[in-house]
């Protein structure tokens, strides 16, 4: 779990702009309030982004969720890599960083399924299981979902702009769209 | 060519020795497919975490072809050959006879030949893991994808985080010995595997 409240010196600035990429790898949560950050989820397949942007304090998060349910364990080790012990540590990350959670609208992208010769809906079907419980966990904590860009049998990216919340799908097939 | 990283306890060289068994075989599979001498670049044997792993194929967002299959029986784990596109084509050309044209599609005939790639490479692999340990392995159908790296990964991934926190990785890198087409056959074995390999190896 990284908080940020200034541009991170190592994260990579395009060229030109005070743009501040910041890739939010597998498991990892990440929350920013500095208006040049850029978060983003890349190459998502089975996994799913979750991004929370609270408009008025312009607080940004996202969290890079791999699998749906902890089980009761391993919550202290790393607790973005699962559904439902990611998405209550995002939103105490956006807490910390002064959003209040009733302004904070919730989008998520991910959740494919990426081999055809997996059966729908089956336990194998690792995003359609990821999506199920991102969804729980968002109404378990009260949260509202604005948006969604999921399931298919693409690959996607999901980037948040801390300044101004507009969140970006892109995928190597259906190209940028915005959620 | 050993790179070996590896940063556990674990019994490395035997682990080592069984993938470089199945390594050789697997690309003495894919050389016979391809009919052209191919030369092993390097090895990577390593356990690294699981975004570590996407960066060896250029990170989340290239685009790769992939060819993956799972494999299941004594042992459970996840194969995988990466191409970058143009490479794929190139590999095309060889088997099919044809010039490779740089494009963006690919033909069920052309996808059933990336299969078939697939599992040569596969079930040669299998076959000496197999053979020297005395256990029976069982492929599952290669599945081809074009995709971003990430994408296409997440899935085995997914599998290994749920046993563990990091990824044990094999990743062989290749060329054709007229440097014509390279790629890479990549191993990610589940932990239950990489424990069986103790027992027997050596």
């Amino acid at each position: 779990m990284i908080i940020s409240q200034q541009a991170k010196p190592d994260s990579q600035a395009a060229a030109g702009t005070a743009e501040t990429k910041v890739v939010v790898g597998l498991e990892e949560i990440y929350v920013s309030c500095d208006p040049n950050v850029v978060l983003s989820c890349l190459g998502l397949g089975s996994c799913v982004a979750v991004s929370a942007y609270d408009a008025v304090a312009r607080v940004g998060g996202m969290a890079h969720v791999v699998l749906p349910d902890d089980g009761g364990k391993d919550r202290e080790g790393s607790p973005g890599k699962y559904a439902n012990t990611g998405i209550p540590r995002l939103i105490e990350g956006m807490k910390e960083a002064g959003a209040l959670k009733s302004r904070i609208a919730i989008k998520i992208a991910g959740g494919a399924r990426i081999f055809g010769n997996v059966k729908e809906g089956s336990l194998l079907d690792i995003g359609f299981r990821n999506l199920a419980a991102v969804k729980q966990a968002i109404s378990d904590n009260g949260l509202y979902l604005k948006n969604e860009n999921t399931g298919g049998s693409h690959g996607r990216s999901l980037l948040l702009y801390v300044s101004s919340g507009l969140t970006m799908v892109t995928s190597a097939v259906k190209g940028k769209i915005e959620i | 060519m050993i790179q070996d990283v590896a940063k556990t306890d674990i019994d490395l060289g035997a682990w080592e020795e069984l993938m470089k068994k199945g390594i050789t075989n697997a690309i003495s599979g894919l050389s016979q497919m391809v009919q052209k001498k191919i030369t092993v670049d390097s090895v990577l044997i390593s356990r690294i975490p699981a975004k570590e792993v996407i960066d060896l194929v250029g990170g989340p967002e290239t685009l790769i072809v992939g060819i993956y299959l799972n494999f299941s029986g004594a042992a459970n784990g996840h194969l995988m050959l990466a191409h970058r596109p143009e490479v794929a084509y190139a590999l095309l050309g060889m088997i099919l006879g044809e010039e490779p044209v740089k494009r963006n599609d690919i033909s069920d005939y052309e996808l059933s030949a990336l299969s078939e790639m697939g599992n040569i490479t596969g079930s040669f692999f299998l076959n000496a893991i197999a053979d020297t340990l005395g256990i029976t392995l069982y492929p599952s159908p290669p599945s081809v994808i074009i995709d971003m790296a990430g994408a296409i990964m997440g899935i085995a991934l997914a599998e290994i985080l749920q046993e563990s926190d990091e990824v044990m990785v094999v990743d062989t890198v290749f060329t054709t010995d007229d440097q014509s087409a390279g790629g890479r056959f990549m191993i990610m074995p589940n932990e239950s595997f990489v424990q069986l390999s103790q027992h027997y190896a050596r």
